[in-house]
């Protein structure tokens, strides 16, 4: 996936109101963590784990667990 | 064997979001019901336990089946009256049932109708039982906490009974079935049991969700659950729907568990079940547990959706980790 289609998906499913960049922010709530591992599931077919999901505080940091290669 | 005859039963109660929201102000009505599909869910009073739900829900049903002929009860709680005695044996007294009956009670959450199925299925086809009453009786809200805005927003309370009778007719078609312990704490009320004693003193605490919890109440882990149902359900439909000889194409209806709106959303699509074959109905009842399959299959009857001769597949899944599939023929 392209890192705009990415940021883009990303702002929907956070709901978030800012551009989405790699240095942004991710506060991790119930909600929050059940659409960020619905939205990789989807997208890029792999399962993240919600204690992984614990380490996540930015999109960088989620781009990281998902695995740079599937950027392009 | 076949599924004679399903009847449900809902406490007076309702809680509805606007009273959710009003009483947490942070919370917004229309997020919750966007977000979960749940406008309402019914209550149970201080002094109505699952038990005497299951009375009411098997009453129900008697007013169109002969209760002498019932030689089985089967009855999926987990909010039972007592430690001992059985509430299965107690149902047949308050229901005036024959005492030379068989009667257990099973602990099971969202899985139990599916489980039931198929205890009855094998009940009658080795010939111990003709003619079984199954009950889900469930009151999870005796069990949250009362400022735990989440899962007061997802259950509710609710029984449902079903009539399972030997006949010619093949209406109790291949399972599925799975267990996985490992999940045990991520759906778990984790004192009152012999394990962790109940602690009057328990203190409040925000968990990891950032939300309102103590160890007497229910705790639940959504993002694991959730993450638990993206593993096993897909599987799960493949397998059962290959056991039974059908496809996605071929099968007429499909009823899972209803847990929350965004969990069967998700679920669909990634098992590609088309919506309009797909039930969805959580809006007046909330996540019922054990009984929101039976009322599901209920109201699909009722409302024309399912038709006879329909093959359905049945899908459940949770606490456990503890899931299961049927195909049944109405």
């Amino acid at each position: 996936m392209d890192r705009q289609s990415f940021f883009e998906g990303l702002k929907d499913t956070l709901e978030l109101e800012e551009k989405v960049s790699e240095e942004t922010q991710i506060h991790l709530t119930s909600l929050s963590t059940l659409a960020i591992i619905a939205y990789v599931d989807e997208n890029f077919e792999k399962r993240v784990k919600v204690a992984d999901l614990k380490n996540v505080g930015t999109v960088s940091d989620l781009m990281d667990l998902i695995g740079r290669d599937k950027f392009s | 064997m076949h599924i004679t005859s399903i009847e449900y039963y809902l406490p007076e109660n309702i809680l509805d979001n606007s009273q959710l929201a009003r009483e947490f102000p942070e919370w917004d009505a229309d997020k919750i019901f966007e977000k979960i599909g749940i406008d309402q869910r019914h209550i149970a009073k201080e002094d109505e336990t699952a038990l005497d739900m299951a009375v009411k829900a098997s009453e129900k049903v008697f007013s169109n089946f002969d209760r002498s002929m019932i030689d089985f009860v089967l009855l999926c709680t987990q909010s039972p009256d007592y430690f001992l005695p059985t509430s299965a044996c107690i149902l047949q007294d308050k229901l005036g049932l024959r005492i030379n009956i068989g009667a257990l009670d099973y602990n099971l959450g969202c899985s139990g109708f599916v489980y039931g199925l198929a205890v009855a299925r094998g009940l009658i086809s080795a010939g111990v039982a003709k003619n079984i009453l199954l009950v889900m009786s469930e009151t999870y809200s005796k069990f949250i906490h009362p400022k735990d805005k989440s899962n007061r927003s997802i259950f509710g309370d609710g029984a449902a009974a079903v009539i399972i009778s030997e006949s010619d007719k093949k209406g109790i078609l291949e399972f599925e079935l799975g267990t996985d312990g490992s999940g045990m704490n991520n759906l778990i009320v984790p004192n009152g049991g012999l394990r962790n004693k109940f602690n009057p003193d328990e203190k409040d605490f925000i968990d990891e969700n950032e939300y309102l919890r103590n160890n007497n109440c229910l705790y639940m882990n959504g993002p694991e659950i959730f993450d638990f149902t993206i593993e096993q359900v897909p599987g799960l439909v493949t397998r059962v729907l290959g056991k039974n000889n059908l496809t996605i194409e071929t099968v007429d209806y499909v009823i899972f568990h209803q847990a929350n709106k965004y969990m069967l959303d998700y679920l669909r699509k990634k098992v590609k079940i088309p919506a309009e074959k797909f039930y969805q109905n959580m809006e007046k009842t909330g996540n019922t547990v054990s009984a929101t399959i039976p009322i599901a299959l209920k109201d699909s009857i009722d409302n024309g959706v399912v038709k006879s001769g329909d093959k359905i597949l049945l899908a459940g899944f949770g606490v456990g980790y503890s899931w299961g599939a049927v195909v049944v023929e109405i």
